[in-house]
């Protein structure tokens, strides 16, 4: 039986890699007595997979991980084992039957939050305003073949900054998910290129919703 | 998560291993307890994770109402300079707060290597190294571990050692500190205190003096203090604590599986050994508890692979009935079984096709010695027919990788013994070639040696240690014997086995030169981005100690040993008799066969070991 599995990734549990998170749920869904449907072949492996890997240090009130398993408990069955078998800082949201692919994901809303040590201006929020309502963002991406100027501004669907106190900045904008993928980091890397005075001294970033390309919710 | 943290994290590698919060953490409120432990392990979290006693002392200390005990890695080098760079603490890893507040900074010290670690952490707490320099009671630097058995090169850091397990006298430790703590008593009164509990060893009670010739003249215990420290054992180890609900790492480990601790101790008495005279007497557990504790521990954890770990896990008398048992049960789980430390002469075809069931693992064997003269002055009683006898069953069974273990620079090794190990390594190649079943994906033979370091409490604790050159004139010498490209050679650096054998063997001196290294430098000298040998020998230049005395220097027997002041139980007239024994080439039955009378069936309660 095929279901979905919406969680949350926050506080500590955001250092955990893409890959280490895999392994980490697999072994919480076994401690949960959740029995995983394993791919056959010479080295068969649960079948189960993550949407969109997040990035280490990022948190999350919106990862997808599809599983299936041998035997077809109730969804609501499934949410009550998963209590108290993940690590500190994820916690099960929702287990449903999908309707849609993950490929259909298309967008998500980010929210960042940047330090600025030595404080925060009026100025400097219409400056940064200003700076990512341009027509064109570009950041330097390595590649394979050295580096690459890359224009993210189609990628980003309105940024808006908001000051939160005296040395917090809020950043809320809607990105693209995959194909092509914009890391919400590219915010800081575009500023670090092009408006040094501009860069926080540190920033993180939390997921908190996803779209599809008609920018409906998707579930 | 403190700020300075939170920044930190995402420039450092594998940040996962800083931050805590892993399944099986336990987290309880600071305002509720009165005695904070911090467990610390002189090693990466990937190595101190995956050793087994800090999930028991981690679990036991955390059972006792009113004390949370944490964890605290040693950083590596990035992280290192970035908390140091930030002026952030040495913290623990469940609260994130700093060391240098809690009650009691307890250290693992398995490994002699790890000792610059230790200082680095003390340090990186914002604490002065020495015992002296630290007035307060608390925080408490305590160590326990291996390394302990001589504890007298970290003498000068650590306030009390726990000599021996530490499944009751940690928790009699806590205690005795948190009255200490309540009724508002020094440090001095507390240790003179502690000193009275059996397996305590407070340095700063023993008077070291010393001959001309630079040898220990005498060890004086002050204050009443027990000369010497018997060492303690667990009090009931079939019933003992076991892990199975325990730390499930978010990151990877070393050992990242359920280790099932089925037997502690060995009946073997292998003369080089040290883990095996001072675990003495070996004690077993049930089979059906093991079994059951192995399904706790699977379940509990989501882990698909479980090892039996012990010294020597194929003399375990109830191996076959534990792993019917728990293949049973594994098998149409997926779950995986295996099998270290193996020894040659009894892995049988039996229960080798039972654990191929579920997976093939590569063979291991540690003959340490290529002869079988040597072997009996050794006394691993592995013969060479038993060890052909096994590849021959593993080759014709499927097997085709075998890894072979050796020591070079044993007691009376004499060249023929060095070329005696190629010799072997070709016997398993023709032996392959021979009853392989599927030659076509060919075999590897891989050979590793290590350089024989003397240890204390073993038979050969009064050995010296071959020099360096002569070492490595060996290590030629069996590499030239050994051409054949299905046989690999892989042999251990020689600076780090001499570094070990003067800490393994040495006294309170050492530990100026282990305060030099860690001021040169000096952090995690167990891993080899890190080990400067230039360092080390700088520090025992500046300190004016001569290495070899320590390492390539026989001893006197009657000489006064630095750590005569510990007893592991076992007596040293039997490590005597062991010697000479060693010496005629005789061999010692293992514990089963015959007592040989060791001494170590005093720490238990029964009077012998085994019925015979």
């Amino acid at each position: 039986m095929k279901y979905r599995l919406q969680f949350r990734k926050e506080g500590a549990s955001r250092y955990i890699s893409h890959l280490d998170t895999m392994r980490t749920m697999q072994r919480a869904f076994l401690r949960a007595g959740i029995k995983f449907r394993h791919s056959e072949g010479f080295n068969p492996h649960p079948v189960m997979a993550l949407a969109l890997p997040l990035s280490v240090g990022q948190e999350s009130e919106c990862e997808l991980m599809d599983f299936e398993t041998t035997d077809a408990p109730e969804t609501e069955e499934l949410l009550r084992r998963m209590d108290g078998v993940f690590p500190r800082g994820i916690s099960a949201a929702r287990v449903y039957v999908p309707a849609r692919k993950v490929g259909e994901i298309r967008w998500l809303e980010t929210r960042g939050l940047l330090e600025y040590d030595g404080g925060v201006s009026d100025e400097k929020i219409s400056a940064l305003n200003g700076y990512f309502a341009e027509k064109s963002i570009i950041i330097r991406k390595k590649t394979k073949s050295g580096d690459a100027d890359i224009d993210v501004a189609p990628m980003i669907v309105g940024t808006k900054l908001t000051r939160l106190d005296d040395t917090r900045v809020e950043l809320r904008s809607v990105i693209a998910a995959q194909n092509p993928t914009m890391n919400p980091d590219g915010f800081v890397r575009a500023l670090e290129t092009h408006r040094a005075e501009l860069k926080p001294d540190f920033a993180v970033f939390r997921r908190l919703a996803l779209f599809d390309a008609e920018m409906k919710p998707f579930e | 998560m403190d700020n300075r943290l939170e920044r930190i994290l995402p420039r450092v590698q594998k940040p996962a291993r800083y931050t805590g919060g892993e399944y099986g953490a336990v987290y309880k409120d600071a305002a509720d307890v009165n005695l904070r432990v911090a467990l610390c392990f002189p090693d990466t979290y990937e190595i101190g994770m995956s050793n087994l006693g800090l999930r028991i002392l981690y679990g036991l200390a955390n059972a006792m109402p009113g004390v949370w005990c944490e964890r605290v890695f040693a950083p590596w080098g990035d992280m290192e300079d970035e908390m140091r760079a930030a002026g952030l603490p040495l913290f623990a890893i469940e609260s994130g707060e700093p060391v240098g507040a809690f009650d009691v900074i307890a250290f693992s010290l398995g490994y002699e290597m790890a000792y610059t670690a230790a200082l680095n952490m003390l340090n990186l707490a914002g604490l002065p190294l020495r015992s002296d320099e630290r007035e307060g009671l608390t925080p408490l630097v305590i160590a326990g571990g291996t390394c302990c058995y001589n504890p007298e090169p970290m003498a000068e850091f650590i306030d009390l050692f726990l000599i021996g397990e530490g499944e009751e006298l940690n928790g009699e430790v806590y205690n005795a500190l948190r009255a200490a703590k309540a009724a508002g008593t020094t440090k001095r009164e507390f240790l003179r205190e502690a000193a009275k509990i059996p397996g305590v060893y407070v340095p700063s009670l023993y008077d070291v003096s010393y001959n001309d010739d630079g040898t220990v003249s005498r060890v004086a215990a002050t204050d009443g203090a027990a000369l010497p420290v018997v060492k303690r054992v667990a009090r009931d180890f079939a019933a003992a604590y076991f892990p199975s609900e325990t730390l499930i790492p978010s990151t990877e480990i070393v050992h990242d599986r359920v280790a099932l601790e089925v037997m502690r101790g060995c009946v073997r008495g292998c003369r080089f050994c040290q883990a095996g005279y001072a675990y003495r007497p070996a004690r077993e557990r049930d089979p059906e508890r093991l079994r059951d504790l192995a399904v706790q521990a699977l379940q509990a954890s989501g882990y698909e692979e479980v090892t039996l770990s012990s010294l020597s896990t194929s003399d375990y008398t109830g191996l076959l009935d534990l792993c019917d048992g728990l293949l049973d049960w594994c098998e149409p789980r997926r779950v995986s079984l295996s099998l270290p430390s193996l020894r040659a002469d009894n892995f049988s075809i039996e229960l080798m096709q039972r654990v191929q069931r579920v997976r093939k693992t590569g063979l291991t064997f540690a003959p340490e010695a290529g002869s079988q003269r040597l072997r009996d002055v050794i006394n691993k009683n592995v013969t060479e027919d038993d060890l052909l006898t096994t590849c021959r069953t593993a080759f014709e069974g499927g097997w085709g990788a075998v890894k072979l273990y050796f020591m070079l620079g044993l007691p009376t090794e004499t060249d023929e013994d060095v070329l005696a190990i190629a010799e072997l390594a070709n016997r398993v190649l023709f032996t392959w070639r021979t009853y392989a079943k599927n030659k076509n994906r060919g075999v590897k033979i891989t050979v590793s040696t290590a350089c024989f370091v003397p240890k204390p409490h073993t038979a050969f604790q009064w050995e010296p240690q071959v020099t360096e050159r002569e070492y490595e004139r060996r290590v030629a010498l069996l590499r030239e014997a050994m051409p054949s490209k299905s046989i690999s050679y892989s042999w251990h650096d020689a600076h780090t086995s001499r570094i070990e054998a003067v800490l393994a063997r040495g006294d309170r001196r050492i530990g100026r030169v282990l305060e030099e290294v860690w001021r040169g430098g000096g952090r995690l000298d167990a891993w080899g981005e890190y080990f400067d040998y230039g360092r080390w020998l700088a520090a025992f230049e500046r300190c004016g100690i001569e290495p070899d005395f320590y390492a390539t220097r026989e001893r006197e027997v009657g000489e006064t040993l630095p750590w005569s002041a510990v007893s592991t139980g076992v007596s040293e007239s039997f490590l005597l008799r062991e010697r000479e024994k060693s010496r005629a080439g005789t061999v010692t039955p293992s514990c089963r066969e015959e007592c040989s009378a060791c001494g170590a069936n005093a720490l238990c309660d029964g009077g012998v070991c085994y019925e015979i």
